[in-house]
């Protein structure tokens, strides 16, 4: 099984007393950067059985201001304490001059943002020793300075950093049909065979100010229809590839996102071989 | 819009918003936010109601940002914030939630003193569990606290509470505690010797049994060093 599915503190005790079979669990970091406690309990004994992916949500990437050293420092300390087998971060920032944002937050793609990531990912990932798989964003709007697709700029940042990637099905639904695009041409154009992981989770979908259709990056419900069609064609180009369920709010029963686990896990047994 | 307007502006909650759609992640921030406290605070919200506490948490969210990505560490002063009696039940789980994510340590054995001599006794000082934590509240804080967390509401009535919060093991305790306890724990915790402890403890409590206070909290494992 390559299908994974966020670690939530809810399901601890459900998952040591069932095992599910699952290619993975996915812990955002930050959850685990307490001193001790139960959050360390569990995933130790639950590392004993699984394999774990390392998603942090505070690097703050894509932002102006210098890497935070002392965030390097704890999120290298949890690679080596759990070994995960892959660790991913966002094209996206979130720490601002007045404090921590807790959001991912956009930034244009110009020559200047591409030196910044580049030169952020770089050092995230000499602190780390390890490669990093960078996460393309959710999009509401696009900055007017912009010289790059996202695309391109995510090949760019590829090409300089020698990063891996992790591709948000939603994300790549949901900004094409906030910014009016086609969500087949943005993967027809992303560097796939980079691609190491996949997330799939559900959005909201709310009206802005305009009375337009907005869909929000909300992970509060399950994946939607459209965003499984648009993982199929991705899945018969790349071959099977270790798959998140991200489910961060309304946490259904744990049997819930087992089934859309097994439900990537049966799309995955289509497309065997890697296509490219 | 240009990205010195989307900082400016997400900087700055007065500033006109720089898109039709800029108010998406303004809301996100608040509700990220809001959410992360509702995790350090969920008795405190179950109590207030969700909406009360959504305002009230947006608000101090707002004006008080977190200064690190480790939400683990955002929202204690959040519980000055509050009303009384309220107040106490947010500081509960502040002492709850410090002993939730603490460092592990291990207990002295409940033997461990039971070689020493008398005068050595007098003169030790103890180092707490890292997981300790200690209050007093004028209402039944603990009451409320543990009935709304079990879903069976219980009234503040204005009978002082003394509560130790301590994770000797897997998970966190919260006990209620007579105020000579109480004093006698805080003496100790602050580093006072044993017998500077149990002087203090003596005075204003007659009839203070030092051993059977100390073989109480050996036997709770909070004690991790002399």
């Amino acid at each position: 099984m390559l299908a994974g599915l966020g670690l939530k503190a809810e399901h601890y005790k459900d998952i040591l007393a069932t095992k599910p079979e699952l290619g993975f669990f996915e812990i955002h970091a930050e959850n685990y950067m307490g001193n001790g406690g139960p959050p360390h309990r569990y995933l130790s004994a639950i590392r004993e059985h699984y394999e774990i992916s390392l998603h942090g949500v505070g690097l703050s990437i894509g932002g102006p201001l210098a890497l935070d050293r002392e965030h390097l420092a704890r999120l290298k300390a949890l690679s080596q304490r759990y070994r995960p087998f892959l660790f991913s971060e966002h094209l996206a920032w979130s720490t601002h001059d007045t404090g921590y944002m807790s959001d991912l937050l956009p930034l244009p793609y110009t020559t200047a943002t591409l030196q910044r990531v580049t030169d952020h990912i770089n050092e995230a990932q000499d602190v780390m020793t390890r490669p990093l798989l960078l996460e393309n964003p959710s999009s509401y709007m696009v900055f007017e300075e912009s010289t790059f697709s996202e695309t391109e700029f995510i090949g760019e940042v590829v090409k300089h950093t020698g990063c891996g990637l992790l591709l948000d099905m939603n994300n790549v639904f949901i900004s094409a049909k906030n910014l009016g695009t086609d969500a087949l041409n943005y993967v027809d154009a992303y560097p796939l065979r980079h691609v190491q992981e996949i997330h799939l989770a559900g959005h909201d979908v709310v009206r802005d100010p305009a009375g337009e259709i907005l869909l929000i990056d909300a992970h509060g419900s399950d994946v939607a229809d459209d965003v499984w069609a648009l993982y199929s064609e991705v899945i018969a180009r790349t071959g099977p590839l270790p798959t998140l369920i991200e489910r961060d709010n309304n946490v259904p029963p744990f049997d819930a996102l087992l089934a859309e686990a097994q439900r990537a896990d049966g799309i995955m047994g289509q497309f065997r071989q890697r296509a490219a | 819009m240009r990205e010195e307007q989307f900082h400016a502006a997400i900087g700055n909650r007065n500033l006109a918003p720089p898109h039709l759609r800029f108010g998406v992640y303004r809301n996100n921030v608040a509700v990220a936010l809001i959410n992360a406290l509702g995790v350090r605070f969920p008795v405190t919200m179950k109590l207030m109601g969700t909406q009360a506490f959504a305002e009230k948490a947006g608000s101090y969210a707002l004006a008080n940002l977190p200064a690190s990505p480790v939400l683990i560490d955002y929202g204690s002063a959040f519980a000055d914030k509050l009303d009384a009696p309220l107040s106490d039940v947010a500081r509960l789980e502040n002492l709850w939630w410090g002993a939730y994510h603490a460092a592990e340590a291990e207990g002295l054995a409940a033997d461990a003193l039971s070689r020493k001599s008398p005068e050595e006794m007098a003169e030790m000082r103890f180092t707490l569990h890292p997981s300790f934590g200690l209050m007093s509240s004028p209402v039944n804080a603990g009451t409320v606290w543990q009935s709304a967390r079990d879903g069976k509401p219980a009234a503040f009535e204005w009978t002082s509470q003394h509560l130790l919060v301590a994770r000797p093991d897997a998970e966190v305790e919260v006990k209620l505690l007579p105020l000579a306890s109480h004093d006698f724990i805080a003496a100790l915790a602050v580093g006072k010797t044993l017998a500077e402890a149990y002087e203090q403890s003596a005075a204003t409590h007659p009839g203070f049994d030092l051993a059977g206070e100390l073989a109480a909290l050996l036997n709770h494992r909070i004690f991790i060093g002399v």
